[in-house]
């Protein structure tokens, strides 16, 4: 198609002829993959042939593939008779939940969880992390892939553990960063150690991973830039001190990687108009310091918030195209035991919602994307 | 196939089956590539579109005619007194009889539209196929595409182990 290059030659650049459906040009494969709207559909494509996974896996904006299709639900409490899905490690015992696809509402899917031996402590890419005092175990929530940690180096109260991945296990650049409430450990997937690492303040609290780079909250909101390599190495992110985002104000907070800007996403616990249940703040790395900046439309997002707030919160773009609602929150209603969206800054329809966040050792109702979304190649 | 009328820059588009196409420019400038060539001032009178035989390239003028932005000259469904949600309708509809084709054509149409680089083509061709793929099992996919399973044995079944739960 560089006929342009060519001056004054009155004919078109010739490609060479394509038989197959298989033989479809990635570029021409790249601009069919977003308009696919579910996650069924996007593995269904992956699997199609070799040449349909090769584009799905080298789709351009890695990031934005997860967000081009709504997440998961994973309904803990609801249980499935269902064959085993096949795991590598065969001493676990796995009971199988109810998923929900909340574009397609009429199938259902499920996913195997082990619960029995460790304390669940986050949710990231897929996988599901667990911690015992002794070590933690990544296991994909899907595809039933497991990974070991090595031994903590020291004791730690496991139930109120936090763990997040940088990426899914079977990315090389794969690290799981937990919090045992005074420190930070590090584990790169695969290597034979924990790294320790203390920051004046306290530890980092969440982790979300924004264009790349990891990012870190503490307890008190202060934001940091994490670097895994060639050392760890954590450096505070000057945002100006602001209210809005404080403890006092908002019970919970999330950091969301919402396509171009970097969210944090608040909750008011003891919420006096249902309104104000959430509120959502961007990051301006325009200034310096950085500021949080209120936003009061999602615009064409969804966010998704887990019961258990130690889950990774999801985006997704342009929800109309699965049926959803985009400037809206969609979390877990326990009274209903279903999902529910918020719009952001209106009341909730249909009253007596109850939404609620907290932190236990066993599993809750949780969105998740299956790890194959954000595998990078 | 449009004809000549007084103002109108008119542009040849030749087939590599021999087949000449006698387009109004801005007809042939739905297509992006075309457009470049033209803007470039690197396009004669007659174009040759080497990839594309005259069944398909008829197709596709057939497509570009209708969609093209003007009024009149059009094909015979545009009118001045039509308003624009009617002719987006119209138009719809339009679309949803053109892509009533067999595989190979809507396989063909569909590299024509990337080639060409014609948009709306484009989004039409691929939404087709995305339908296919839809709430379709795969080898109801692979046969709707006959396009052939190239995974090794042992590929295909790590593929269905790790899918095993949304493929049932």
């Amino acid at each position: 198609m560089q006929t342009h290059s060519k001056p004054c030659v009155s004919s078109l650049a010739t490609l060479s002829g394509l038989q197959e459906w298989a033989d479809l040009p990635d570029g021409l494969l790249h601009t069919i993959l977003p308009l696919l709207g579910s996650v069924c559909d996007l593995l269904a494509f992956s699997a199609t042939c070799r040449s349909w996974r090769v584009a799905f896996l080298s789709y351009p904006s890695k990031s934005t593939l997860c967000t081009l299709v709504p997440p998961l639900l994973i309904q803990t409490n609801i249980r499935v008779d269902a064959p085993h899905v096949p795991s590598n490690d065969i001493h676990c015992k796995l009971c199988t939940c109810k998923v929900i696809d909340p574009s397609n509402q009429n199938i259902t899917l499920r996913c195997q969880i082990d619960e029995e031996k460790f304390c669940f402590s986050g949710a990231s890419y897929g996988h599901l992390i667990f911690s015992s005092n002794k070590s933690c175990v990544v296991f994909d929530v899907f595809t039933g892939f497991t990974a070991s940690s090595p031994q903590l180096p020291f004791s730690v109260g496991a139930e109120f553990i936090y763990g997040a991945l940088t990426a899914p296990l079977a990315s090389a650049i794969s690290c799981l960063i937990i919090e045992d409430g005074s420190t930070n450990l590090f584990w790169h997937v695969g290597s034979h150690s924990w790294v320790a690492h203390s920051l004046y303040h306290g530890p980092i609290k969440q982790v979300v991973v924004f264009k790349g780079q990891v990012f870190g909250m503490d307890s008190d909101r202060r934001l940091f830039k994490v670097h895994l390599a060639p050392q760890i190495r954590i450096q505070e992110l000057p945002v100006l001190e602001s209210k809005m985002i404080s403890r006092q104000h908002l019970s919970d907070a999330w950091l969301v990687a919402c396509g171009d800007m970097l969210l944090l996403v608040g909750f008011h616990r003891y919420v006096v108009t249902p309104a104000r249940t959430f509120e959502v703040f961007r990051l301006d790395v325009s200034t310096e310091p950085a500021l949080w900046l209120k936003v009061e439309k999602l615009e064409n997002w969804a966010i998704f918030i887990s019961k258990d707030k130690r889950s990774q919160a999801l985006s997704c773009m342009n929800p109309e195209k699965w049926g959803g609602r985009s400037n809206c929150i969609y979390c877990y209603d326990c009274k209903s035991k279903r999902w529910i969206t918020l719009g952001l800054g209106k009341p909730p329809q249909g009253q007596n919602v109850f939404v609620f966040m907290d932190c236990e050792s066993i599993l809750q109702p949780m969105w998740v994307v299956p790890s194959m979304f954000s595998l990078h190649r | 196939m449009a004809t000549r009328e007084a103002g109108k820059k008119m542009i040849m588009l030749k087939s590599p089956d021999g087949m000449e196409f006698e387009v109004e420019e801005a007809v042939a400038m739905e297509s992006q590539t075309i457009r470049k060539m033209i803007e470039d001032d690197c396009a004669d009178t007659a174009i040759l579109i080497p990839n594309i035989n005259s069944k398909i390239l008829s197709r596709v003028i057939e497509y570009c005619n209708k969609h093209v932005p003007t009024t009149g000259a059009t094909g015979a469904a545009a009118s001045d007194t039509v308003a624009p949600a009617a002719l987006a309708e119209d138009l719809k509809i339009w679309d949803a009889e053109f892509i009533k084709v067999n595989r190979a054509t809507r396989f063909d149409l569909i590299q024509a539209a990337s080639y060409l680089n014609i948009k709306g083509l484009l989004d039409l061709t691929s939404q087709t196929t995305i339908d296919t793929i839809s709430d379709n099992s795969l080898e109801e996919i692979r046969s709707f595409l006959s396009t052939k399973n190239d995974y090794l044995p042992e590929e295909e079944q790590t593929i269905r182990r790790e899918n095993q739960w949304a493929f049932q």
